[in-house]
């Protein structure tokens, strides 16, 4: 993983990056896992659009009464639009992996940086059909 | 045959039942260090072994005997002008081409390793069923010797055809491989998987379905109904799952439906991890597929069995931890088994099939900075 962000993010989230993208590899796309320490909070699965899953997933996340204030979201491909980081920060989404390879990954990663958000680039798209 | 394991008793038993044996080689070796009487193949051929073992058996004193039909006058008769004894059982285990390209081995020693005449007799012995018994591979040396005891020595036809079946499928998978190392991935493909178990039906209740691997491998059931088509989706994603999130320090559990995670954590022991998993969607969990990689213990067992769950597969069970399980008897209790999955992954599309490799790209816990091309490790929080 790559750090795309001026802010790092902390051990704890590092793991949990790493805990996320190995679920979303594992999980029909789009898809989008979020996660607090090395547990599955929510994960939005199989939906057509990025932010429908990441939408699906907050939801599921609320549902069961998590907070995800610092908690991660890892994502099976690249966001297109930096709306994905936007919701997921107002959510409380502290840290985001992805692979990277949008030709807008700069807008993702400038909402990251003006709104305090550690961002990691993986490198590995895990599309799972 | 190049595996002798397995092979005494059968010998022993033959000997026993009066039965003339022809052998070659490290095999008639073998069977005289057993001080059991055998032919060489090169006294019945008058021919000895040549090009450096190429060629012993082929030999119209061999494929006669193989090949000649006993309710044939005209066979028989020229059998008998050609002074070509009969040949009622063939037993052959060929030359190991796929170990020895797993190997690594040279391109010479991969050649050598193309058996010819072991196929031919293969291919022989299978084609003339009715009158022969072909075993085509150490893996039926078990089976052969069970026939030998308990039928004295007769063979039924519906036990020659399937043998003959089995043969050619021994055969062709052999002539596959060797397709394969030819084209390097490149030719047509050529798959080959088994043995086949018939499911209750596909995906749906009205399609068909079967699964073909040796799935016998990789689990032990040790309770509850037959694995589904489903069931076996939900265990393939399962098992990806849970060995890549055992590369994490702790222990992993995962609850899984229609293939995707819908409760995964990793903890200390795996009563934590079952509990901070189960967390996630307690909902969903409903009628799962679990799985961790630890041995399920009692007060694990106790807490699962709260819920209703399809399937569990897990390396090991406490005595105790197995007897509250059981208590639900279609509930699937699997004790999974240390065996290699597939690497390349296969599925129809149009008019053809889609290929891919495994694409373990290593998930590891560490970070680079921007431009950090020497891969430093950088530890969070900086």
């Amino acid at each position: 993983m790559r750090l795309a962000t001026t802010k790092a993010p902390s051990a704890q989230e590092v793991n949990d990056m790493v805990f996320a993208t190995i679920l979303v590899k594992h999980t029909k796309s789009n898809a989008i896992v979020l996660a607090k320490d090395d547990r599955l909070l929510a994960s939005g699965t199989g939906q057509t659009s990025r932010v429908d899953a990441l939408q699906q997933a907050i939801a599921k996340a609320h549902r069961f009464n998590f907070d995800l204030t610092g908690a991660v979201m890892a994502s099976d491909a690249f966001f297109p639009f930096p709306d994905c980081v936007e919701i997921a920060h107002k959510a409380g989404i502290s840290a985001v992996a992805h692979p990277g390879g949008s030709i807008r990954d700069q807008e993702s990663i400038d909402y990251c940086n003006t709104h305090g958000l550690a961002m990691c680039i993986t490198g590995h798209r895990h599309f799972k059909h | 045959m190049f595996h002798k394991d397995g092979l005494e008793p059968i010998v022993r038993e033959l000997h026993r039942l009066g039965v003339h044996l022809y052998s070659t080689g490290g095999t008639q070796e073998f069977i005289e260090g057993l001080g059991v009487k055998v032919t060489p193949v090169e006294d019945l051929t008058t021919y000895p072994s040549i090009l450096g073992g190429r060629v012993k058996t082929l030999h119209p004193k061999v494929f006669g005997g193989i090949l000649g039909r006993r309710d044939l006058d005209s066979d028989v008769a020229q059998l008998e002008e050609y002074h070509i004894p009969p040949i009622d059982l063939v037993i052959v285990d060929l030359y190991p081409f796929e170990a020895t390209v797993a190997k690594g081995g040279s391109e010479e020693a991969i050649i050598e390793k193309i058996d010819i005449g072991g196929i031919s007799l293969i291919r022989a012995a299978a084609k003339n069923h009715r009158d022969v018994v072909i075993i085509a591979a150490q893996a039926q040396y078990a089976e052969l010797l069970r026939m030998l005891k308990e039928q004295d020595g007769a063979t039924t036809l519906d036990q020659r055809r399937s043998l003959a079946a089995t043969a050619f499928g021994v055969s062709s998978h052999y002539d596959g491989a060797i397709h394969n190392w030819f084209t390097q991935g490149e030719g047509d493909l050529r798959l080959s998987a088994g043995p086949t178990t018939v499911l209750r039906y596909g995906e749906n209740p009205h399609q068909q379905g079967a699964f073909h691997g040796n799935l016998r491998g990789m689990f032990t059931q040790l309770n509850g109904k037959e694995l589904s088509y489903n069931n076996l989706l939900d265990l393939d994603a399962a098992v990806e799952l849970i060995d890549d999130l055992a590369t994490i320090k702790g222990v992993p559990f995962a609850i899984l439906k229609h293939n995707n995670a819908c409760g995964a954590a990793v903890r200390p022991t795996v009563k934590e991890a079952w509990d901070a998993a189960l967390e996630a969607d307690p909902v969903s969990a409903f009628g799962g597929v679990l799985i961790t990689t630890a041995r399920i213990d009692k007060a694990t067992a106790e807490a699962i069995d709260t819920i209703f769950f399809e399937i569990i597969a897990a390396p090991g069970y406490e005595a105790g931890a197995l007897d509250v399980l059981k208590k639900k008897k279609n509930r699937m209790i699997l004790e999974r088994k240390p065996a290699d999955r597939s690497k390349v992954k296969v599925r129809t599309a149009l008019n053809g099939v889609l290929t891919e490799d495994c694409g373990h790209c290593g998930c590891q816990r560490r970070l680079h900075a921007p431009g950090d091309d020497k891969g430093t490790e950088r530890a969070g929080g900086q």
